[in-house]
Order: structure tokens, then C-alpha cells, then sequence
């Protein structure tokens, strides 16, 4: 069955990025697994083309005006992001379902069928952005070109492949735990598994009120992002680190409840800072302003479980990669989504930020840091195995110069583009917003404004830094652990420290 | 109802909240290895850190408009930073100490 899974047309592309490599010691989940990271790094890809492209558009609007216009460049960058994380999420579940649930992957036949579908529609829907963009304003655009709504803007009938596929997905993951073993780990991912398809359902219907519509949504926009994927994220982060540094089940499985209950407890009802402008009830200021302050407060809490456990340990780590990704993604978090996300969430200061370079800044440094460095990390993990279980800590043979030099580049460009988009979005709040009041001309007039411009020149040359670690980073994966012949360091659940 | 901030406080307002969770983490990191080092300096640094945090906190209330029912949220924030890394603490303590008692050194699977 194993072998039957493997047996596609991706198998020839897998073998060319892996010659030499141990694919036959992997099982039928891993090598799925493979071929979702290998989509995931191609839209990853795709991704930082396309946002490179948009970032001109802001230098020069006249670049491939009529051909390729900012409007679709910044759909596909966003889409390609969306999905290429969503791919690595799956890929990363597809990774380790097998390991925790004790038995072979139910299903596997069908999953291997699910993944070129998903990854057919992914590329048909691709094609017609590119090809089509626009159609008349009647349901045939909404069925077959572009539904039209901000960051879901996938055709309806991509819309409802994207369910089915999430549930073959769910029952393939389900199924395996269900004959199986179960453990903390593997419940809180099946319950989220339910929350993540059906909060996408909050996407797929209008309504003749704008505000209702945008209300609805919003779960998807927002629950899914700071409710599904983080705790999909909890649940990753948790197995990734019994696997890399031997901690003990029980402490990361306890700490998994305590994320959900902290999650349920101010991130929901964070959902109503989106709810400040768009037509809703005024009490929405309220609860919004009120649980969205409260959200960073469990993060910096955290801070101190991290030193508690890097202090009382002594943990030694088997993937050095991995480790230093896993570490960038708890900064990144911390900045991103907590010091970005809460210097402009209150309405006070939301009223002229929203909608700005600010709100562009936060979402680049949130998502790189929450999501894109936790499955950089995971590939790590599954480059190591895949390569023969070798030696991944330090010294490496080229003394790990690429996988440093790319997570130096990825993320000082990165936090270099959040910056001056940040110095962009306050001109542009002060400009545009708060002196303008957002009239279309003070639109205008707040983006021709020197700090905004340079702020936009600053962010393409981060963006250039950020695409050289990214081609640094897909050159390591193809070589680290190649050639290697010591096996990977043993790491055992650590003691408490002595002395 | 809300209050907006005024045009010449927007940059207060912004490096106030990110002082506050910056702050809190300085807080936090002192509290934590304080009590983990045994080292009786970073006691009075944590301290420091939260003064830092309150002095911040306020201007943050002054610069965000935070009166009436939002001055609530300012209070919640100086307890919340104050109380919740020392909850932590304890929720590490305890979940090691009844791991490492179940378990002795443990194992990665159960």
C-alpha cells in the first residue's frame, strides 16, 4: 500500500529533489507529507514573485499596467501564502499522524488521489486569476473566476472542492487515530480539524447586507488564522518538540490545553476589533478593543514558561535547524502578533490605522513569524528522516552556512519590510486618515508623501533580502544531509538539571 | 462610545502599547530566571521592569483616551501583566513536578 501511494506522477519530481535519499524507509503518510511540502515550497515561491511584483507596482504603478495589475498580484501573493501554509500544515499532520497514532494511514490511497485533486484545483484557479482576472458582474464570475471576496477570492466551485477535500483530509486523519491510538496531541488536532472545515462554510454564502456578509466573513478570515491555525500550530509545535529535543509528552500535551483555554478565552472575542468599521453594533468597540488588549498578555506570560523549561533542562538538540526555526517562530509570534498586533488595536487608534501600510506591517510579521517559520521548521524534521535519520546538529559538513544564512535573510528582511511598511502606514494613518479623513484625494495625497514612498523603496529592497534567503533556503533543503554518515544524535526526555 | 486620539499623539499611543508588552516580557524574563537562578538582583529589576510598565501603561491610557467604562481596561492590563507570568510559574512548576512524580525522568511516548 505503501508503495502504491508513492507510485504518481509527482514521484519522478520527488526523486529528482531527493536522489539518494531514504524515500523507501519512509511510510505512506511521510511520503505524502513530501509531496505537500513540495507544493508548499513552490507557493512559497510563488508567493514572494508575485508580492515582489505588487511591491513595484507601489514604485512604479505604470508596471505592467493592463497586463498584470497590482489588484491580481496581491491576490495571488495572498492566496499563494494561504494556501502554501495550509499545504504545509497538512503535510506536517500527514507527517506525524502515523507516529502518534501507532498504525498506517487509513485511507492512503484515497489521500494520494485527494492531493492531486486539491492540487489540480490549486493550479486551475492559479490559471484563471492569471489568464482570466475579470469577468461580468453575474454568478457565472462568482462560480468560475473569482468569487470576489478579500483574501477567499477562490471560485465558488473551488470553494466546494476545497470542502470535500478538507473532509477526505479529516477522515483520513480521524480514521488513522480512530484505529489507532489516541493521545492529547491527537484530540485537540481531530477537534480543530472540525473547526477549521466548518469555519470555512462562514465563507461560502452572501447575504444582501454588506455588513452582515462581512460579519460572516470574518470567522473565516479571522478564526481561522487566530483560532484554527494556532492551536493546528500548538498541536505541531508540541510533537516537533518532543522530536527535537526530547520533551516529555505530558508537559507539552498539559501546556497544548492551556494554549486552547487561553485561546478561548481572549481570542474569539478578539475577533471584534474587525468588527470596529464595518457597520456593526457600537458595543463591538467595546468587546472588541477590550479582549483584543488581552491577547498579548498569555503570550508574554508564556515567556516565562519558556525560560522555566530552557533554565530547569538541559536540552540537547538532534536538528539544529529546526530548533533555530522554532525559536525564530516564538519571536516573531511575540512581535508580530503581540507588541504589532496591540500598538493599533484599540478603536482609538484602529480608526486611522485600519486598512493602512500598519495593518500590512502586522500581517507580514504575524504570519511570517506564527506560521511560515513553524513549517520551515517541520521540513527540517522531515528532511532529516527522509535523508536516513542522519546528524543535523552542529557541525555540519559545510559548517550549516546556508541554513543559518537563510534564516538570517528571511528574517532580518523580514522584520526590515515590517518596519518600513510601519513608517509607511503611519504617514499614511496621519496623512490620509487622521488630516485627510480619508477622502479619496487625501488617499492620493497621503501616498505621494515622502516618508511613504521611501518607506515603499525601503520594503522592496527587504523584500530582495528576503527573496535571496528564500533561494538560500530551498538550495539547503536539497543538500542538507546529503552525504552525511552520522546518525542523528539521540535525544532522550530530559532529566530536571543538576546543579 | 470612544474617544479617538488626538492627531498629535498617535506616535505616543502607538510606542506606549508596544512599551506595555515589551515591558511585560522584561517583567516576565526577571521574574522567571530570578526564581530559577536563585539570583536576588533580578528581583528588584522585575520590579523595575513593572514600574517601567505601569508609567507606560499610563500614558498609554492618557494618550488612547481610556475614561469612563475604558478605564477599566487599564487596570485590567496592570493585573493582568502582574498576575498571569506568576500564574505561569506555578502551572510550570507544578506540571514538572507531577510529570517528573509520575513518571521519574519519563518517557517521550506515554
Amino acid at each position: 500500500m505503501a508503495e502504491a501511494a508513492i507510485a504518481s506522477p509527482v514521484r519522478p519530481a520527488l526523486d529528482a529533489v531527493g536522489a539518494g535519499d531514504k524515500t523507501s524507509s519512509l511510510s505512506a503518510g511521510q511520503r505524502l507529507a513530501l509531496k505537500y511540502f513540495l507544493v508548499a515550497m513552490v507557493l512559497f515561491v510563488a508567493q514572494m514573485l508575485f508580492g515582489l511584483l505588487a511591491g513595484l507596482q507601489f514604485l512604479y504603478p505604470e508596471f505592467l499596467y493592463g497586463v498584470l495589475d497590482f489588484n491580481v498580484n496581491r491576490m495571488v501573493h495572498i492566496n499563494a501564502m494561504i494556501v502554501w501554509m495550509l499545504y504545509g500544515f497538512i503535510g506536517s499532520i500527514y507527517w506525524l499522524v502515523e507516529d502518534e497514532a501507532g498504525v498506517e494511514l487509513v485511507g492512503a490511497k484515497l489521500a494520494n488521489i485527494n492531493f492531486w485533486v486539491l492540487t489540480s484545483a490549486v493550479a486551475v484557479v492559479v490559471v484563471v486569476y492569471l489568464v482570466v482576472q475579470v469577468g461580468p458582474g453575474n454568478k457565472m464570475s462568482i462560480w468560475f473566476i473569482n468569487e470576489g471576496r478579500e483574501y477567499i477570492e477562490a471560485p465558488r466551485w473551488a470553494d466546494i472542492g476545497i470542502v470535500v477535500c478538507m473532509g477526505v483530509f479529516f477522515y483520513t486523519v480521524a480514521g488513522t487515530f480512530m484505529k489507532g491510538r489516541w493521545s492529547g496531541i491527537s484530540g485537540t488536532l481531530v477537534l480543530d480539524l472540525i473547526a477549521l472545515a466548518g469555519l470555512y462554510l462562514a465563507g461560502m454564502f452572501y447575504t444582501t447586507n454588506l455588513s452582515v456578509d462581512q460579519y460572516w466573513w470574518w470567522w473565516v478570515v479571522h478564526l481561522w488564522v487566530e483560532a484554527t491555525w494556532e492551536v493546528l500550530v500548538g498541536c505541531i509545535m508540541a510533537w516537533g518538540l518532543m522530536k527535537t529535543l526530547g520533551a516529555r509528552r505530558e508537559i507539552v500535551t498539559t501546556w497544548l490545553y492551556i494554549e486552547v483555554a487561553m485561546m478561548f478565552g481572549a481570542g474569539i472575542l478578539g475577533l471584534g476589533h474587525h468588527y470596529f468599521w464595518i457597520g456593526t453594533p457600537e458595543y463591538w468597540l467595546g468587546i472588541g478593543g477590550f479582549f483584543s488588549a488581552l491577547e498579548p498578555i498569555p503570550l508574554v506570560a508564556m515567556v516565562v514558561h519558556a525560560v522555566y523549561d530552557a533554565g530547569r533542562h538541559s536540552f540537547q538538540s538532534r536538528n539544529h535547524p529546526a530548533l533555530a526555526w522554532l525559536i525564530a517562530h516564538a519571536f516573531g509570534n511575540f512581535l508580530g502578533a503581540g507588541v504589532w498586533g496591540f500598538i493599533h488595536t484599540l478603536p482609538q487608534i484602529n480608526l486611522y490605522t485600519h486598512g493602512t501600510q500598519w495593518t500590512t506591517s502586522h500581517g507580514h510579521l504575524a504570519f511570517f513569524g506564527a506560521y511560515a517559520t513553524i513549517v520551515i521548521a517541520f521540513i527540517y524534521i522531515a528532511l532529516q528522516r527522509w535523508r536516513g535519520d542522519v546528524w543535523m546538529s552542529g557541525d555540519l559538513a559545510d559548517r550549516g552556512w546556508k541554513w543559518k544564512w537563510s534564516l538570517a535573510l528571511l528574517n532580518v528582511g523580514m522584520l526590515g519590510m515590517t518596519i518600513a511598511l510601519l513608517i509607511a502606514g503611519y504617514e499614511q494613518s496621519f496623512i490620509e486618515r487622521a488630516i485627510g479623513g480619508s477622502t479619496w484625494a487625501a488617499y492620493f495625497e497621503g501616498q505621494t508623501q515622502p516618508w511613504f514612498v521611501q518607506g515603499m523603496q525601503w520594503r522592496m529592497i527587504f523584500g530582495v533580502v528576503m527573496t535571496v534567503g528564500l533561494v538560500l533556503l530551498l538550495w539547503d533543503f536539497l543538500t542538507i544531509g546529503r552525504g552525511e554518515t552520522r546518525p542523528a544524535k539521540e535525544v532522550h526526555a530530559p532529566g530536571p538539571h543538576v546543579g | 462610545m470612544i474617544d479617538p486620539v488626538e492627531l498629535q499623539r498617535i506616535a505616543v499611543a502607538a510606542l506606549s502599547a508596544g512599551g506595555i508588552v515589551l515591558f511585560g516580557a522584561a517583567y516576565a524574563i526577571c521574574l522567571a530566571l530570578g526564581r530559577l537562578k536563585g539570583l536576588a538582583i533580578l528581583r528588584p529589576l522585575s520590579y523595575l521592569a513593572y514600574l517601567a510598565l505601569v508609567a507606560v501603561t499610563v500614558l498609554f491610557a492618557w494618550a488612547m483616551n481610556l475614561t469612563g467604562t475604558w478605564a477599566i481596561l487599564t487596570v485590567v492590563l496592570l493585573i493582568g501583566y502582574f498576575v498571569a507570568p506568576r500564574a505561569i510559574w506555578r502551572l510550570s512548576v507544578a506540571t514538572h513536578e507531577s510529570s517528573e512524580s509520575d513518571t521519574g525522568t519519563g518517557g517521550e511516548n506515554e
